[in-house]
């Protein structure tokens, strides 16, 4: 009885699905999948909006959307196209282990053409494109920009008496930064006095170690050597390296983080700065659309950029684009990906990206006066167009990545040195490059 | 009279030996076919595929395969987060049968002298088995957090401040701590069966052995554990390929951390597959683990046949 | 070898009493039998005495020393259960040795007094063997071993044969018979079998309702019931029994009739009776004269039971009241058949209605063994 009851249920709702794909819009119906990971609360809505106002606009099309976690789409996505059973267009880490293997293997299509076709290389920024340029080809559209940056609480900021050590950039007056990283080392050594903790930062996930250390490479080494390193005869064994390693483990000794940074999540760490527990978090511009949403007050947090250990080094930070849209060599309805793109990635497109998704899109000369952002929003788009360095997980081979990361895990508990690291880094760079898997822009 | 019989007889013996083989085959293909319906397809082809995955260099996009042989098999065992993980499995095939099988068994014997609310009780302690394991892990992950997480504010409570460490991003406490939240979701299990186990056995035999002057720790140990044997088989089996099988509850609470030391095969299998980009040598990895787990059923089950 | 003594003892389940200031003495070496239907709390008394049950009013003594709330390890006492409650991965050498290896008994002499039990049970070829490998019979023998081995003070059985089919059961009974006439010791059995009572008792305790309703020899229970659950519980077949209405008591004598039955006189010493009370008139089957020439009672047989050394008659009075005969030997009859019985009032129970014991049947005293 059971089972002819499902039964039943199952034939009538495959007939319901027939009768109703059977419709007079069959015949022009086109659907094109869209697999991204826009699954956090506003992206995701702007998403479908786009989506919606897409299909409206071009009767006979479906979007049909699936949105993934990083890992599973990392998991899945690989297979699926090779099986020619991925979607049409794909959001995706954009680097040499990620977008790389994809592009090799003749599964992702060429836009270079497009890119003039549709005007895209001169309405978007050239350094997010070049993270998708391969071999001089460019295989995505990336739509964020992202950098690190260290947000402040101006209320424990304020009880520490260290609001004056905020200062405005000289050449970015929007921006706010610090005279040197010993006020820093200042107001993380108030905090610890006071009992709050200095930097709010969990690392059981390795990949937020990896940002600290993108972050601190830029301050000790500067983007003109990490150039070097990923395009030149530059070493991961360099000591402007080992420098960034040393300050990334003398915070640790010094205790400016949480105990155990190890055991505590990313979510664990800004839940801490979330709740006033501690003075600073250094992570990302990702994290905005999280302050305004789960701090309880966000107009007390604020953030700034961390000053360069040498005068001579620009105001910067460590950058990505997280990942890009891509779209799949083998999809029938290339063209229509295409215009999707096209059309989430207009100036329009560009200001809702902002406004509604605080979201830094790559695209030029957003008028962003009468969006009305939130300063804090303000100062992330002014940010953007800092001669930003490199966030490196994203543009680097796996094996690297590893050492990497599990470098800022043993640095912590002592169980490696920063030369150590440094070594083990370098080690892997040579073997991925010997082996033709770094990325190589150009 | 007599020919006919012999005749009769003849042709009975003909029916019957020539039916056999036939009957036979026929009966083998209707007990064994649905299961090798499902088998086939759904085991022995992957299985099978992966061990020729398991012969190539190959990330799992790209369009060439390089040929390596064994390559990837040598490459295990020239691999230090391979004999971490297998370590770390063999600690969790220990721990696992230990931890969950003699909880589970104290809480059994306990809940057999229950005479009322028995089936309440054991449902209670059976929860975390049915438990998902995503929600177990973030349950435990906050009781292990060193900075809000209650076992360490209990240690704190009770002077012992010093033992409250950074759980989950502590190296060498790491595996212990995702052991004892995979040993709290099944010693519910272990308990239920050996409840189940314990209903069967003849109260007369503790009555005897009380009189034989026992006392109940020798009971425990040379009456009730012995007649738990069949259930200390099955639980040891399911223990043995569950820790070498473990692999969600590693993945949530640590993906393998801090720096591999909680790794275990599977998830360095698919920390390797899918996003170190080696599938060759995941795929290696994955048969080398189904040739332990397969190994150690068949040591259990040949121990088993010889008792 | 100890005496037991139970003095004022009593069971209580929650509100429930199941056995109430039972007073019993069993003297050094005897073989006591407690006998009653099932529920009665003869297995509850025996498991009271060996501590598996905890007492919860009076005093229990074994040998003269207080065991009220001893271990039952530290009783002095060993038990033989129904299931036999043999360890079953344990080989017979080392269930019967079991309670020796618990107190530190040297391996040497732990061999020596399991094997010693075991010539004595003629098992010594099956010591090496799982209980899983031995018939029921066996299984049996070892489990009286393993009592044997601990050399206890007092034996108890706790309804030891049930589980064996009827040949094996007789066979064991002797051997327990003879068990006991070896090792001289004290034995409590619990049985609900009467024939195991009967045959192997010194004295039997028969219970009813957690109280004890009568002990004594065997014989004396038989012949001299103390009433009438006493009276028809013992003894096979059944005692047949009529209710019967009380008339004139005159010169010692009380006249009795029934509808089926001629004119009855039997002998009352007490109290005399009001008249018209109605009584409980028991005569056992083998009082009853099958086929007398004339009175006597008018049956029709029902049906034959042909038991070689004797035969079993069931009858049916006119007024539909069934009696059995017992009669030794064979008997031309056949269902149908009409037949007379004589009735002797010189061997007929008489009981009040409540079962109490009105008189006996006078000539019945039989010998007593002890």
């Amino acid at each position: 009885m059971g089972i002819s009851l499902f039964k039943t249920g199952l034939l009538a709702s495959a007939l319901l699905s027939v009768a109703l794909t059977t419709g007079p819009s069959l015949a022009a119906t086109t659907v094109l999948n869209v697999w991204d990971q826009f699954f956090s609360e506003e992206p995701n809505k702007l998403m479908n909006e786009f989506v919606a106002e897409f299909q409206k606009a071009h009767p006979g099309v479906e979007i049909k959307r699936n949105v993934l976690d990083t890992d599973s789409i990392r998991a899945t996505l690989p297979a699926a196209l090779t099986a020619g059973q991925g979607p049409d267009l794909f959001y995706y880490d954009a680097g040499p282990a990620f977008l790389g293997p994809l592009v090799e293997a003749g599964l992702v299509a060429d836009l270079t053409q497009e890119y003039a076709a549709r005007g895209w290389d001169k309405s978007l920024v050239d350094w997010p494109v070049e993270r998708v340029t391969y071999g001089n080809k460019i295989w995505g559209v990336p739509n964020e920009i992202e950098y690190t940056n260290v947000y402040v609480d101006l209320a424990v900021l304020d009880q520490l008496g260290m609001k004056d050590k905020l200062v405005a950039d000289k050449d970015h007056p929007e921006l706010l930064t610090l005279k040197s990283l010993d006020d820093f080392k200042a107001i993380l050594e108030a905090s610890k006095a006071k009992g709050i903790v200095p930097i709010a930062f969990g690392n059981r996930d390795p990949g937020r170690g990896g940002h600290l250390f993108s972050y601190f490479l830029t301050l000790t080494a500067g983007k003109d050597l990490v150039d070097k390193i990923l395009f030149g005869d530059g070493r991961w064994d360099d000591p402007k390296v080992i420098d960034a390693w040393k300050l990334y483990k003398d915070y640790s000794t010094a205790g400016y983080y949480p105990p155990s940074p190890n055991a505590i999540s990313y979510d664990e760490g800004n839940a801490l700065f979330f709740n006033g527990a501690a003075a600073t978090n250094i992570t990302g511009t990702w994290l905005v659309g999280d302050i305004m949403g789960q701090v309880a007050d966000p107009s007390k947090i604020d953030f700034f950029l961390l000053p360069s250990v040498s005068a001579d080094l620009p105001l910067s930070a460590a950058a990505g684009i997280g990942s890009t849209f891509a779209v799949a060599e083998k999809s029938p309805n290339k063209q229509l990906a295409l215009d999707f793109l096209d059309f989430i990635m207009s100036k329009d497109a560009g200001k809702r990206w902002l406004k509604e998704a605080n979201i830094v899109p790559p695209i030029k000369d957003i008028d962003i006066k009468g969006l009305d952002l939130p300063p804090m929003m303000q100062r992330v788009v002014e940010g953007a167009t800092l001669p930003l360095s490199y966030n490196l997980d994203v543009v680097m081979p796996a094996e690297w990545n590893d050492a990497m990361k599990t470098g800022t895990q043993s640095l912590l508990d002592g169980s490696s040195t920063p030369e150590d690291v440094a070594a083990r880094m370098e080690q892997a760079w040579e073997k991925a490059k010997a082996e033709g898997r770094i990325w190589k822009a150009h | 009279m007599t020919e006919r019989l012999d005749q009769q007889s003849a042709s009975a013996a003909r029916r019957r030996g020539g039916g056999r083989p036939l009957g036979t085959a026929i009966r083998y293909l209707i007990f064994l076919g649905p299961a090798a319906l499902l088998y086939v397809p759904f085991v022995l082809k992957p299985l099978i595929e992966t061990f020729g995955l398991s012969l190539f260099a190959w990330n799992g996009v790209s369009a060439e395969r390089t040929f390596v042989g064994l390559a990837n098999y040598a490459r295990a065992l020239g691999d230090p987060i391979f004999w971490i993980s297998l370590r770390n499995n063999l600690y969790w095939v220990v721990t696992s049968i230990v931890l969950p099988m003699a909880t589970g068994l104290v809480i059994a014997v306990l809940l057999s002298a229950v005479r009322r609310g028995q089936r309440i009780y054991a449902g209670i302690f059976f929860t975390p088995v049915v438990l998902n394991l995503i929600i177990v892990g973030l349950v435990w992950g906050i009781i292990y957090n060193p900075l809000i997480g209650p076992l360490n504010r209990l240690l704190r409570a009770v002077g012992l401040g010093s033992l409250a460490i950074g759980w989950l991003g502590d190296r060498y406490a790491a595996t212990p701590a995702i052991m004892v939240a995979g040993a709290w979701t099944f010693f519910g299990f272990c308990a239920v069966i050996f409840l189940q186990g314990l209903r069967t056995l003849d109260r007369e035999q503790i009555e005897a052995a009380t009189i034989d002057g026992a006392g109940p720790f020798r009971r425990f140990r040379k009456i009730i554990v012995p007649a738990l044997s069949d259930q200390v088989t099955l639980l040891i089996v399911m223990s043995i390929i569950g820790s070498f099988k473990v692999f969600d509850i590693v993945y949530v609470m640590t993906k393998g951390g801090p720096d591999h030391a909680s790794e275990v095969i599977a998830t360095y299998m698919y920390w390797q597959s899918f996003m170190n980009g080696s599938l060759g040598y995941g795929a290696a990895l994955a048969v080398m683990l189904t040739a332990v787990v397969a190994g150690a059923s068949l040591a259990m089950m040949a121990l088993r046949e010889r008792d | 070898m100890a005496s037991v003594e139970l003095q004022g003892i009593g069971k209580r389940f929650g509100e429930l009493s199941v056995i109430a200031d039972l007073d019993l003495k069993i003297d050094e070496g005897e073989f006591v039998v407690f006998v009653g239907p099932s529920g009665c709390g003869k297995s509850t008394l025996l498991r009271m005495i060996a501590g598996l049950e905890d007492v919860s009013g009076g005093h229990l003594r074994i040998g003269g020393r207080e065991v009220t709330d001893l271990d039952p390890a530290k009783r002095g006492v060993a038990m033989v259960f129904q299931s036999y409650a043999l360890y079953p991965h344990m080989s017979v050498r080392d269930n019967m040795g079991f309670a020796l290896s618990i107190d530190g008994t040297p391996a040497g002499e732990r061999e020596e007094r399991v094997m010693a039990a075991a010539r004595i049970l003629k098992i010594e070829h099956l010591v090496d063997r799982r209980p899983v490998h031995l018939s029921g019979g066996q299984r049996q023998r070892v489990a009286i071993g393993r009592a044997i081995v601990r050399d206890p003070e007092v034996f108890l059985f706790d309804e030891p044969l049930s589980n064996l089919d009827a040949a094996l059961r007789g066979e064991m009974r002797m051997e327990l018979a003879r068990l006991h006439q070896r090792l001289g010791a004290t034995m409590i059995y619990v049985t609900h079998d009467q024939v195991e009572a009967m045959t192997l008792a010194d004295r039997i305790v028969v219970l009813d309702r957690g109280r004890i309703q009568q002990v004594g020899h065997p014989m004396d229970i038989y012949g001299r019931p103390d009433n009438l659950f006493v009276a028809t519980f013992i003894g096979s077949p059944k005692m047949n029994v009529l209710d019967v209405v009380a008339g004139e008591t005159m010169g010692g004598l009380l006249a009795l009739s029934h509808p089926d039955l001629p004119p009855l006189a039997l002998a009352v010493d007490g109290p005399s009776m009001a008249q018209g009370s109605p009584l409980k008139l028991g005569v056992r089957p083998n009082d009853l004269r099958f086929d007398v020439a004339e009175g006597g009672i008018v049956v029709k047989v029902d049906f034959v039971e042909r038991h070689g050394d004797q035969t079993i008659v069931n009858c049916e009075t006119e007024s539909g009241l069934t009696l059995n005969v017992a009669i030794p030997g064979n008997v031309d009859t056949a269902p149908g058949n009409t037949h007379r019985l004589g009735l002797d009032s010189a061997r007929c129970h008489l009981f009040a209605d409540d079962g109490r014991l009105i008189s006996r049947r006078p000539e019945s005293n039989p010998a007593r063994s002890r």
